[in-house]
């Protein structure tokens, strides 16, 4: 189907006078440098006025928007390994050695009883999206929070929150605190709420679909011992799900 | 037939109590559930023949035209409190159907004995593809309704064969053809069905062959009248006279899947016990009563011909259905209306043989058997309840659902009926991201593309992110974009001029 030209052609006002640029004008009779202005300020007047004659007759361009065609039932789309794009993960820089220092750590949250599964299961290790590998919370804005028991510098984060369905989280927030409480003492490394939904501020970290690679967040070597991460349900559904999170750093 | 009880408020007011359970369920399911895209389409058809009064039959899609002429004649009851045609207004049509098919059922199963026809109506009035189904903008409600009368009605008249029967199986063998083309798969099951009775029972008709050609013709002929007035949109458009009869080409080949292909067991497979990410679903005491009562209909075909003339019914439109590729869960809602009457048989058979029971032993073995069945089905019946039409109500871990909109998509439709009217919102989908014309059918600067060929950034764009693939960078230098989910693995990408991103944003902070 083709589109229509969108938008309206500019308006033609009419043409701005030339300044005048030299000294005071000689008398008129004998400065042929007036009768050439003269001739042209003629001519600008002419063409100004046809152009205002003319844009009175016009009236701005109203496109005919395509209808929307009846389609039958969506075919369903299935995706039973929703791999990466080819969007490459950024580049977060790390000195040798640094592991995984969320594993295994205690895992607390906004909601004290997840439909289904533990907590402990953002940080067992395991990745992978089906039955029994993820956690699943209430709707709404939830938290999960990892405390790495001592403050440590932080590189990085990698963040699964499901991949068994093409879905993308809304307003994920990633902070970093010493403070367990998250009043004082906060970085943010990731925000995407791009519309200040949860408060913190408009995010200008993209939206993205949630794959097996996951997410890859720089922490700009932070300090921190506690772990903050925000979301408020997907676009599948109401609800908030991890898979995994693992925080870079050492101690 | 069983005579019936001469205590008749003991059947009225639990009858009375179940209609009032199916109608709230059946609209707090239709408050809950966002509009699926076959609503969209649907509603958005009848919708124009309101406005316009135009309408032509399409032979290769969208079914029937019954139910978008009942919503014209009902539009008035449709209507919001501004005067608008709505979501929930446009699923009373189907509704009301639904409601009607529970007071027939009750009325034609009363006569096999009242606790069968009140547990046919609890699972009838509650189990969840009914009241999904029940209460959704397509035409299987309808067929259903039509279905149950074509069934009394063509027993009734192998029985007492006269005229008035005969032109009630006319009528309503008219009413499901002009409803949805798999009218046909009905009515080859029941006449199947009626045969094969007959044959194991040795009934013959009590008519000659003279009378039952005339019958028939007459049958005939309100079926055909009713193929004209609706298929030529009461004679408009006389070409759908003929298309009324193509569509059957169209459909025979539609049948072997189009992208809607299933294994055979599919329908079985959404009854059987299993899991859908960490929630679990299943029909399993429902599927034991059913075997039990099949077990128990043909153990009792001779004294029982019309229950197992029903159950045969069931069967075998369920047997069709599953042989047939193209398959999706409102498709069963026909022969799972059927197999309702063949569980609450088995259960209430159960309890029947047990207090009827001489010898101690065997009389408690089979109440205590009728009873488990009995209290399992309804435990199972809650819980599914709570599930299918209230918790999970949208969601895609819902087994009873089909490519449904995901919840995902109020937040959508909330940001774009927000936009000023004079604000152009183009929308590229392969697929127009129904349901969305049918919400934002009022818009004049709204357009619909199929591919991304001339895109020019606008007010609002919205779209289909599998149309992105390999072209993300047409969203351009970062501003305001946000990804929606439509439908399971369909995302729609949605992008807005700053002006308006920062209007949502101001709304969010006073939230």
């Amino acid at each position: 189907m083709g589109r229509p030209l969108r938008g309206r052609p500019a308006a033609r006002g009419a043409a701005s006078p030339p300044v005048a640029r030299g000294a005071a004008d000689p008398p008129e009779t004998d400065n042929p440098n007036y009768r050439i202005m003269k001739k042209t300020l003629l001519t600008l007047a002419a063409v100004s006025a046809a152009s205002i004659l003319a844009a009175a007759d016009k009236a701005p361009i109203e496109l005919d928007y395509p209808a929307p065609f009846l389609s039958g039932t969506p075919v369903p789309i299935v995706l039973p390994n929703l791999e990466s794009p080819d969007a490459p993960q950024p580049t977060v820089l790390a000195p040798a050695g640094v592991s995984n220092i969320a594993f295994g750590k205690e895992v607390t949250s906004s909601d004290d009883f997840p439909i289904i599964g533990e907590l402990e299961l953002v940080t067992d290790g395991d990745k992978e999206s089906e039955e029994g590998y993820f956690v699943e919370l209430a709707q709404g804005p939830q938290w999960v929070q990892i405390d790495l028991e001592s403050t440590a510098t932080i590189y990085g984060l990698g963040l699964w929150h499901f991949h068994t369905q093409k879905r993308a989280y809304v307003d994920v927030v990633v902070q970093l605190s010493d403070d367990e409480s998250f009043e004082s003492g906060v970085t943010t490394v990731f925000n995407n709420d791009h519309d200040n939904s949860l408060g913190f501020g408009a995010g200008r970290d993209m939206a993205y679909v949630e794959t097996n690679k996951g997410k890859l967040i720089g922490a700009k070597e932070t300090k921190a011992r506690y772990v903050r991460l925000y979301s408020d349900g997907n676009t599948s559904n109401e609800m908030n799900h991890y898979v995994e999170v693992e925080v870079f750093g050492e101690y | 037939m069983e005579s019936t009880s001469s205590k008749s408020y003991l059947f009225w007011v639990p009858a009375i109590v179940l209609l009032g359970l199916a109608f709230w369920l059946r609209s707090e399911s239709s408050q809950l559930r966002l509009f699926h895209a076959d609503e969209g389409v649907q509603s958005y058809q009848a919708w124009r023949l309101i406005e316009t009064g135009e309408y032509r039959y399409d032979p290769s899609e969208h079914h029937g035209p019954l139910l978008y002429y009942l919503a014209k004649w009902m539009s008035p009851f449709l209507e919001d409190e501004a005067g608008q045609l709505s979501d929930d207004g446009m699923r009373r049509v189907p509704i009301l159907f639904s409601l009607a098919t529970l007071v027939l059922g009750l009325l034609a199963f009363r006569g096999e004995g009242m606790g069968l026809a009140l547990l046919w109506g609890l699972l009838f009035a509650a189990a969840p593809l009914n009241v999904i189904y029940g209460s959704y903008f397509v035409q299987e409600a309808l067929l259903v309704c039509f279905t149950v009368v074509f069934l009394v009605a063509v027993y009734r008249y192998w029985q007492r064969p006269c005229w008035k029967w005969a032109r009630v199986v006319g009528f309503s063998l008219g009413l499901m053809h002009v409803t949805k083309e798999t009218a046909v798969i009905h009515v080859m099951a029941i006449g199947l069905a009626c045969v094969l009775v007959a044959w194991i029972r040795r009934n013959k008709i009590s008519v000659g062959p003279l009378t039952l050609l005339k019958h028939a013709s007459v049958a005939i002929a309100f079926a055909l009248l009713l193929h004209c007035l609706f298929f030529s949109s009461f004679f408009r458009n006389p070409q759908g006279i003929w298309d009324g009869f193509a569509t059957f080409f169209h459909y025979a080949d539609r049948s072997q899947g189009q992208g809607h292909e299933k294994p055979m067991f599919y329908y079985l497979s959404l009854l059987l016990p299993q899991r859908l990410e960490g929630v679990r679903w299943g029909e399993l005491a429902f599927l034991v009563a059913v075997l039990v009562g099949i077990f128990r209909t043909f153990w009792r075909v001779k004294e029982k011909g019309f229950s197992a003339f029903v159950v045969l019914s069931g069967l075998l439109m369920f047997l069709v259905y599953s042989l047939i590729p193209y398959k999706n869960p409102w498709l069963l809602l026909g022969p799972y209306c059927l197999l309702c009457f063949a569980a609450a048989l088995g259960v209430v058979d159960l309890l029947r043989m047990g207090i009827t029971e001489a010898e101690p032993l065997r009389r408690w073995t089979l109440l205590a058997a009728g009873g488990g069945v009995l209290l399992l089905v309804g435990a199972e019946l809650r819980v599914n309840v709570d599930k299918a039409i209230f918790r999970y109500a949208s969601a895609t871990r819902n087994p009873y659902l089909y490519m449904h909109t995901t919840p995902r998509y109020a937040k959508l439709l909330e940001r774009l009926e927000s936009v000023p009217a004079g604000i152009d919102v183009s929308v590229y989908s392969s697929d127009a991201a129904w349901p969305l014309p049918w919400h934002l059918r009022e818009r004049e600067r709204i357009g619909y593309w199929t591919d991304l060929e001339t895109f020019e950034r606008g007010g609002i764009d919205l779209i289909d992110t599998r149309l992105l693939e390999g072209r993300e960078g047409l969203l351009g230098d970062g501003g305001f974009w946000e990804l929606h989910g439509l439908r399971p693995n369909t995302l729609l990408a949605l992008r807005a001029d700053d002006g308006i991103a920062a209007e949502w944003i101001k709304a969010n902070a006073k939230d």
